[in-house]
């Protein structure tokens, strides 16, 4: 019996609670959009700004891709470099940034990847030179190298003015550069760094996805985990044609129209509404079960909000949209807090942030408004 | 942009079949519901989505009223996308021992329909109507879209 009790909860914890789920001729085994981003082949949408990367590329033009956090830079830095993996005259190197100056780790991840021998015992400078060797012999070979570098935001001004000198030390030579991290990041290279900044040939900014896109990552997540479809390794379901099962293609309009469409945004709140339908088995999640369950998560996170985040939203509520300053002024609370506190309610997808006349503007979304209105009369 | 209940109707008109087509022609005429008309005659067939983002309205809202006026036959759910049932609305009031209401889904019938009892076209669920107010929604409509 107890045997049984233990084997139960082993196997809930391998699943991951209410999985496997089961509908009209589909299989998933685990959550599809609890993962991260398992393959960068799941990359949907910004089509433009993926072809605008590759011409930049191709014209060697250094490019900084800039937007808040979870819109998709990394997904979609990765994605390209995957690309270039397989193109023949380039060869591509991603580096995450980490925090601190050029570090060794950072050099060595570099030659690492460049297929360079590591001196364990060198010095920081040391392992620098030999990377700009490294990159230096690649170019006379014809070999075209494209540094990736992710999350920049980690890296000091010395670290982003070691990527940069990399540049100038590989004598005749333009390696491409493409850098991740937020327009903060890049305002500090114009503000500061200033002879190097007119090293960044263009900013490509991620804002979100539209609804085709959006559609297209959940369709792919879907695909990618259903152990029926062709890519889950079986005899082939809807989800290769495209279908949204057991989703409705009316239920993620509803999920993309209450939340800024960012990347991570859509993936946590499919996670969140999946999750409630295989735990009640269900066979659709459609328009009128995605309402409910966004109801349902929303007041209970309006009821534990506190602090700067509870601030917000009544100010939201009372004074309708507004820009992070004009809630700041509001509050007269300090705007490194107020900040923090839209990012946090963005990440829970009681705001939603716009593009407005006086530039980013934040907003209740419906539901949080309606879930607002219904506490107060309660 | 609500719309008095039917029971709402039935208690001040007093009479069930005067409510429920008051209540209907009060759906079919309301802001939100010409908005979304106006759109579905102008671009053709839409999904709740495309309705709620041509329209900067919220889905829920959207959806709650495309259902209305799915109950009422003035538009069809056809696999997820929404079609207007007819390119005509007709809203007829009448009089009789108080007023009367009627809503006809289709084209208006010619002039001399209009001395139709007033009653019995009450009592119709659809293809009847009259002129009194016929092609209100279509002038309406050219309001909004001039």
């Amino acid at each position: 019996m107890v045997d049984d009790i233990v084997s139960e909860i082993k196997g809930e914890f391998e699943s991951g609670g209410s999985w496997p789920y089961e509908v009209d001729g589909h299989r998933f085994r685990t959550n599809p959009f609890a993962e991260k981003w398992p393959d960068p082949s799941l990359f949907a949408g910004y089509e433009d700004e993926l072809r605008r990367l590759r011409e930049n590329i191709q014209r060697n033009v250094n490019t900084f891709i800039t937007g808040p956090f979870g819109t998709g830079k990394t997904i979609l830095t990765k994605t390209m470099y995957e690309v270039l993996t397989e193109v023949e005259e380039y060869e591509p190197v991603f580096v995450a940034v980490q925090k601190g100056r050029f570090s060794k780790t950072m050099a060595k991840r570099i030659l690492d990847e460049l297929g360079e021998p590591v001196d364990s015992t060198a010095t920081s400078t040391e392992l620098y030179d030999d990377v700009a060797d490294a990159l230096e012999r690649r170019y006379e070979d014809g070999v075209r190298t494209v540094v990736f570098y992710d999350e920049v935001i980690n890296g000091s001004e010395g670290t982003l003015r070691q990527i940069l000198h990399l540049q100038r030390d590989v004598e005749n030579w333009e390696p491409v550069l493409v850098f991740n991290g937020t327009a903060h990041m890049l305002d500090q290279i114009h503000g500061r760094i200033e002879p190097l900044s007119d090293r960044i040939g263009d900013e490509i900014t991620l804002s979100g996805l539209d609804i085709d896109g959006v559609v297209e990552l959940v369709n792919k997540r879907l695909r990618y985990y259903c152990r029926e479809s062709e890519w889950g390794d079986g005899d082939g379901c809807s989800h290769d044609e495209g279908d949204l099962a057991p989703f409705t293609r009316e239920a993620i309009e509803l999920v993309h129209q209450d939340i800024t469409p960012y990347p991570r945004h859509i993936r946590r709140e499919c996670n969140e509404v999946i999750e409630a339908g295989a735990r009640a088995e269900r066979d659709v999640l459609d328009f009128e079960f995605v309402r409910a369950t966004l109801a349902e998560e929303t007041s209970r996170k309006l009821e534990q909000l506190s602090g700067h985040a509870a601030d917000v939203v009544a100010v939201l509520d009372e004074q309708g949209p507004s820009t992070a300053n004009g809630i700041t002024e509001a509050l007269e609370a300090s705007s490194y807090h107020i900040q923090e506190a839209l990012t946090e309610l963005e990440k829970e997808g009681l705001i939603r942030a716009t593009e407005g006349d006086r530039g980013i503007e934040y907003k209740l979304t419906e539901q949080t408004s309606r879930e607002l209105s219904n506490l107060t009369q309660s | 942009m609500s719309v008095p209940s039917e029971a709402e109707l039935r208690r001040f008109f007093d009479d069930e079949t005067v409510a429920r087509e008051a209540h209907r022609a009060a759906v079919a005429t309301s802001w939100l519901s010409l908005r979304l008309l106006d759109h579905l005659y102008r671009e053709g067939a839409a999904s709740t989505g495309e309705l709620a983002r041509h329209c900067n309205l919220d889905m829920r809202e959207v959806r709650d009223r495309l259902e209305e006026l799915a109950t009422a036959g003035i538009v069809a759910d056809r696999d997820g996308v929404w079609e207007p049932a007819a390119d005509e609305l007709t809203v007829t009031i009448g009089r009789d021992e108080g007023v009367t209401v009627a809503l006809a889904v289709g084209e208006p019938e010619p002039e001399g329909a209009e001395s139709a009892e007033p009653e019995e076209e009450a009592d119709e669920e659809d293809d009847s109507g009259t002129g009194l107010l016929g092609g209100t929604v279509r002038r309406l409509g050219r309001l909004l879209s001039p």
